[in-house]
């Protein structure tokens, strides 16, 4: 059973494909509210993998994901009004500089487990949050900053389509590069945390290392959603980088399914819907997720789409 | 000698599990540790293997220091063991776990894993085939997409035996392999150990409480009994050792005065 670059990809590679091409093909002829709604679910499909990479994969907890986030859209807005950065460059940079975040959060976790990590994780988000909107210099505050649209060559993302294709595209290469991680050699060490440090150790899975790895990787694809989702809001303000956001990506992984790129898709693409569904319901959003995330960890703990996979046996 | 010990002691508290131990593992060789419950063996595991640091003592492999290698260095070289307890990686296959086990001897790193180039086909393929390879020589190479963890006692045992294998360790360290295992499958694993040393020339460190496979297949037994070696040499001089007889009858009402807590629960 050799193992070849076709051979490998065919079983997410073809329904990924014709998800995206078929999306992108429909785009023009939704309206604008539907789109906007669908480049929602594309920036959290993005969030929600990166997240998986560490919680459901290597089983480290982080409840500041949306701290990485703010760090990535902040970031990402100010190399492009300070810098004068092109738009790829500013947006790989905001990834590189949530990765170092998620690198230093990373450290503490070698020592810590569980309630205590996520203890950790939870101040570092607020802390975040906190700087986002006290260094005024820097980030405007609670005044916010403009963002500058971004510009591709000749191509200027103003409009909600443009923006779609662009987070949809973005989406779909971060989906299949973290694919590709997890049937590596660096996804099985992260997976082999997960289960058992200690044998993990036995087999020369370097902790401190991959541990580390997991989380700067994670923080990465936060801070790539954020440089993406700055576009989207065009006026950045501290309000969506807090700890409900956290936990709702949480949600996300738990509902998809923990330790599943689907999973992350699927969590992502609902609970990125769900809130519009129940547009009429705002006041009780966080009631409905909160309520969601004990239900699921209580009964359905491989998410959806691990219980698809039970059922179906594949 | 490949492996040396030397006066190590190592405490909890109040108590010694290993109490100034020495102990020489010549190379090619299948040394059992034998003693009752408590008596230090697991915990000598864990010292060679850097899980736990000594409190005094000496640890020589190779004619390297090991006291001075971290834990994830152990492997690379070539030291690898099973647990007393299995520690699976249980909802991966049963392939998957071979492979974590062959981690360190593949060297893709992780923008080439994402990217897909930089030879990445070729080492997971090598990795692949190797891992194949040893599951043949455990009998599991039909299990390879089953869940480790939904396999039977005896192949879960068998499954980290192939895991600690895959790389071809020159010291193996087998924490109670046969424990639980039923008289079919605790002769195919004395058959696969003693493969194990005569074809592939490794040396086995053995704890083991079935004193069938020990006396069967070891060339060297130490006697461990509250943390202090009583007695070594080969089988059948142990087998008649007094100081061992004493050791393993007197041991109920001796282990029920002192019952020995292992901090991590083993």
């Amino acid at each position: 059973m050799k193992w070849t670059i076709l051979g490998s990809y065919h079983k997410t590679w073809v329904p990924l494909l014709l998800v995206l091409i078929g999306l992108a093909a429909i785009a023009p002829f939704l309206d604008v509210y539907f789109l906007y709604i669908l480049t929602i679910v594309c920036l959290n499909v993005i969030l929600a993998t990166g997240l998986n990479l560490l919680s459901g994969y290597t089983g480290q907890i982080s409840l500041c994901h949306s701290g990485f986030l703010g760090i990535g859209a902040y970031s990402c807005t100010i190399l492009m009004i300070r810098l004068h950065l092109p738009y790829p460059l500013a947006l790989l940079s905001a990834g590189l500089i949530a990765g170092c975040a998620g690198f230093l959060v990373g450290i503490p976790a070698l020592r810590l487990r569980g309630l205590y990590l996520a203890m950790v994780t939870l101040g570092f988000g607020e802390i975040v949050h906190l700087v986002l909107h006290h260094w005024q210099g820097l980030t405007g505050g609670p005044l916010g900053l403009k963002v500058p649209t971004a510009r591709i060559g000749p191509v200027v993302f103003k409009s909600e389509l443009s923006l779609f294709y662009l987070f949809l595209f973005v989406a779909f290469i971060f989906v299949i590069l973290a694919r590709n991680l997890i049937h590596s050699k660096i996804g099985r060490a992260f997976r082999s945390i997960a289960y058992s440090e200690i044998a993990a150790q036995a087999c020369g899975v370097d902790l401190a290392k991959y541990k580390t790895l997991s989380f700067a990787l994670s923080a990465f694809y936060a801070g790539i959603a954020g440089g993406l989702y700055c576009q989207l809001l065009k006026y950045l303000s501290p309000d969506p980088f807090g700890l409900f956001e956290s936990i709702q990506y949480l949600t996300m992984i738990v509902l998809g399914g923990m330790g599943s790129i689907i999973g992350s898709v699927v969590g992502a693409s609902l609970l990125s819907i769900l809130p519009e569904i129940l547009r009429d319901f705002k006041d009780y959003q966080e009631l409905i997720f909160s309520l969601l995330l004990m239900l699921f960890i209580l009964f359905m703990p491989r998410g959806i789409y691990g219980m698809i996979r039970s059922v179906f046996r594949f | 000698m490949l492996l040396q010990i030397e006066n190590l002691v190592k405490k909890f508290g109040g108590l010694t599990a290993v109490n100034d131990v020495s102990l020489s593992v010549a190379q090619g060789q299948i040394h059992s540790l034998i003693g009752p419950n408590g008596a230090g063996k697991t915990t000598l595991f864990h010292l060679v293997t850097r899980i736990l640091k000594p409190d005094f003592g000496k640890i020589t492999y190779q004619g390297i220091n090991l006291l001075q290698a971290s834990p994830a260095k152990i492997a690379s070289l070539g030291i690898t063991r099973t647990f007393q307890t299995i520690e699976l990686f249980s909802d991966m296959t049963v392939l998957e776990n071979v492979l974590v086990g062959y981690h360190i001897l593949i060297h893709t790193g992780p923008i080439s894993s994402a990217l897909r180039f930089g030879g990445f086909f070729a080492e997971e393929n090598r990795a692949r085939e190797k891992s194949l390879e040893i599951l043949r020589v455990v009998g599991m190479e039909d299990y390879q997409k089953e869940i480790a963890g939904s396999l039977p006692l005896g192949q879960r045992r068998l499954l980290e035996l192939a895991r600690a294998l895959v790389i071809e360790p020159t010291l193996l360290l087998l924490d109670e392999p046969a424990s639980g295992l039923n008289i079919t499958e605790t002769n195919e694993l004395m058959r696969i150990i003693l493969h194990l040393k005569d074809q592939r020339g490794m040396t086995i460190l053995l704890v083991e409480h079935n004193m069938r496979v020990v006396m069967e297949i070891s060339d060297q037994i130490s006697v461990l009994n509250h943390g202090v070696k009583i007695a070594e040499g080969p089988p059948h001089s142990i087998k008649n050792d007094p100081r061992v007889i004493e050791a393993y009858l007197g041991s109920e009402k001796k282990s029920m005065e002192n019952e020995y807590v292992d901090p991590e629960g083993r």
